[in-house]
């Protein structure tokens, strides 16, 4: 990915890392099976993580390089954006795509490797503000208001094992920021109905479930087919509730 | 001796996810390979699902991102290798359509490959996967693999076998096609599990829940009546209507090992220790003697207004024609798991709420071997024992709706989740953790070996050398 932006690297990788090549040939997770392009990496610093993965500097990666890419010698450095391959004492990792230490690509100059890490950190937080956008602009609603009333759906047949559970939240709307909904105010909301997935099947474990009184700005989906007649919309993705401060940011980009 | 392993790697020692439900396959060709499952999912989010994965009989254990499940966990996933050639066969529901899948790894543990996809399906549930070499004759060689699987597409018979003859090597579909072992009506379909035993005679046993009459439901759960039905195949499932050898006093393929038993089907509800109830089955045949054949599976007793939840073991000596009566009957357990060793030995893994002399519940994982088939008290191994409250649950199953037994020559392994908090009294044969934590002060520490984590649903492995060679000394190991 030669033209790729640091945002475009950090986007497509799941870790990204910079350090410093300490052996090849060989891995630091028993068992792992290494070839001329595995590497053993001393982490410098940490570019992207989730929370469950902490890396401090020091820590040791395993990386199997890019075919595409040349060949690291123990003593170099890079910038690391990878996938993952194994998890045991340590972790080995699959390399997308690299960048020489400390140089961020596009218009920012480079400050070292805590302007790499600054420049990570901002790139992040606007890839997180873009998936909102995104999710809001697939949205056919969005709405500012709070929960007022939950009840079970009518349920049609036998309950079975991977079924929704539909229920049914009624939201207090004051805000219709956009979608075919008629406006209310804070002194006379708009009452809305809105299905949601109410088992805690593993299935449904990540879809959203409203609780009383929970308020923010809702990002709905029409209802589609029978259940339509019972709901108009729909809230099934963990990102369809924002905080209402997130209004501002949908409203900036055209959300 | 008994060895206990919980499974999370090191590097995953901040981790907090709840990772129930497992399941595990050991190479019968080398045992020290072992892959095991659970709702586990790629801590970084990727598209490949992990598997647990030890190359060390289960000592040490990492996660390999081997399978394509379209995101960072699975649904449901069952495992096996066949008998020799050290192939891995698995099928899963995948995450983002829950898709029945069915997989092939040709070296898990030597590759970092994604496994092959050889089937995928939708509208179906819970597959479970079993498999066997042909050891010699006709078709030696061959691995024939039998997924039991919740068949919607085939509603009201819903209970179904996915079978291969020679799956190890022939492109996608690799030979599988799935068949109905259900011949009889339905409440509208049968139960989700579906379950496989495969002798290497060719003997292959299939046994499933039959809902016979619906029986009302309610917020989150539904309640039924149930037939337990074998149903058996002589010649691999070779034939052009497998699993019809064993007919009903009704002229009906599959034999009715147990009629009308009330069941609460609790989908979305836990009311046993946070766990959900109602589909508990498994089954194993002696690999020494294809006619003996054990079968466990859970009822309520009480009936509608029953809040008992009952284990219930029978054996068949005669290929499953007739029936011992309960063996054993265990009351308020889940995830029954049947083995039988090379000797004829018995093991039932189990997972019991028990009181605790407080007047609050832990859960108990028990290994039961009996050489007597209970007529004698068994050998009772309590392999984990946890407060059933701790920790809160995040989604269901909790603990799992199945846990798995296995049988290599004379030894058992398995693998069952539970709370893995670092506290040897709920271990009292020892546990081994490769995750930071601190026994001393009962507390898991992040990779940092500082930062506090908080108790989680852990898988744990087990192996169980038979005969004990320290029958005196278990705990010592």
């Amino acid at each position: 990915m030669p033209d790729s932006t640091l945002k475009d690297l950090l986007a497509s990788a799941a870790l990204a890392f910079t350090g410093t090549v300490t052996a090849t040939g060989s891995s630091s997770v028993a068992g792992f099976p290494a070839d001329d392009r595995t590497a053993v990496v001393t982490v410098r610093e940490v570019l992207k993580a989730p929370d469950v993965l902490t890396l401090p500097a020091g820590a040791t990666v395993t990386v199997q390089l890019s075919p595409e890419l040349p060949v690291l010698a123990a003593g170099e450095s890079a910038s690391f954006f990878t996938d993952a391959l194994a998890y045991g004492d340590s972790v080995a990792v699959r390399e997308l795509a690299r960048l020489p230490a400390g140089v961020p690509p596009g218009p920012a100059q480079p400050e070292g490797d805590s302007g790499t890490r600054r420049e990570a950190s901002a790139a992040l937080r606007e890839l997180a503000q873009e998936e909102i956008i995104a999710h809001a602009r697939e949205a056919d609603a969005v709405v500012r208001g709070y929960v007022v009333a939950l009840e079970a759906a009518p349920q049609a047949q036998e309950p079975r094992e991977y079924d929704p559970h539909w229920w049914v939240a009624t939201l207090a709307v004051d805000v219709v920021e956009k979608g075919d909904i008629p406006l209310g105010d804070a002194r006379d909301p708009v009452p809305v109905r809105v299905l949601y997935a109410n088992s805690i099947d593993h299935r449904w474990r990540d879809a959203l479930k409203p609780k009383a009184g929970q308020s923010g700005l809702w990002l709905l989906h029409r209802t589609d087919g029978p259940m339509a007649g019972i709901a108009p919309f729909q809230v099934l993705h963990a990102m369809d509730l924002q905080p209402s401060l997130q209004l501002d940011l949908i409203r900036g980009q055209g959300g | 001796m008994l060895i206990i392993v919980n499974m999370t790697p090191a590097s995953l020692s901040g981790e907090t996810r709840q990772d129930s439900e497992p399941n595990i396959a050991v190479d019968p060709g080398n045992p020290a390979t072992i892959v095991a499952t659970a709702f586990t999912p790629d801590p970084l989010g990727g598209s490949n699902a992990p598997v647990y994965v030890s190359s060390d009989g289960g000592l040490s254990w990492q996660l390999r991102t081997i399978v394509p499940s379209g995101g960072p966990t699975t649904a449901d996933i069952s495992l096996s290798f066949a008998s020799s050639g050290g192939t891995l066969y698995a099928g899963i529901l995948n995450r983002p359509n829950f898709h029945f899948l069915v997989l092939r790894a040709p070296d898990p543990v030597g590759s970092t490959s994604p496994m092959t996809i050889l089937v995928d399906r939708a509208n179906e549930d819970q597959p479970w996967v079993s498999a066997a070499t042909v050891p010699g004759g006709a078709g030696g060689g061959d691995d024939r693999v039998y997924i039991g699987h919740n068949d919607f597409n085939a509603s009201p018979r819903t209970a179904s076998v996915e079978l291969s003859t020679d799956a190890r090597t022939a492109g996608q579909p690799a030979g599988f096609g799935t068949h109905g072992v259900e011949r009889r009506g339905t409440a509208g379909q049968d139960g989700p599990p579906t379950r496989t035993a495969v002798h290497p005679d060719g003997t292959v046993y299939a046994c499933f829940q039959r809902w016979v009459t619906n029986e009302g439901s309610g917020p989150g759960f539904s309640d039924h009546t149930m037939d337990v039905v074998i149903t058996r195949d002589d010649n691999w499932g070779l034939g052009g209507n497998p699993f019809s050898a064993l007919v009903g006093d009704d002229g009906q393929a599959g034999v009715r090992l147990a009629t009308g038993r009330f069941i609460r089907f609790t989908a979305s509800t836990g009311p046993l220790g946070q766990e959900r109830i109602g589909a508990d089955l498994a089954i194993a045949v002696d690999p020494t003697n294809s006619s003996r054949v054990f079968v466990a599976w859970a009822d309520r007793v009480g009936g509608k207004a029953g809040t008992d939840w009952t284990i219930h073991v029978q054996r068949s000596a005669d290929r499953g024609a007739t029936w011992s009566g309960d063996l054993l009957t265990l009351t308020n357990g889940k995830n029954p798991a049947l083995a039988i060793n090379s000797e004829g030995t018995v093991g039932m893994l189990f997972q019991l709420l028990e009181p605790d002399g407080t007047g609050g519940t832990r859960w108990v994982t028990h290994l039961h071997l009996t050489r007597t088939d209970w007529a004698l008290a068994p050998t009772d191994r309590v392999l984990h024992t946890a407060p059933s409250g701790i920790p809160s649950r995040i989604f269901l199953p909790y603990l799992g709706d199945y846990v798995r037994l296995l049988s290599v020559g004379t030894n058992f392994y398995g693998v069952f989740c539970g709370s893995n908090q670092p506290d040897q009294g709920n271990f009292p044969n020892g546990v081994t953790y490769q995750r930071n934590a601190n026994f001393g002060t009962g507390q898991l520490l992040a990779n940092d070996n500082i930062t506090p984590v908080t108790v989680s649903i852990d898988p744990f492995f087990f192996f169980r050398q038979e005969p004990d060679p320290l029958p005196w000394a278990p705990s010592l190991l």
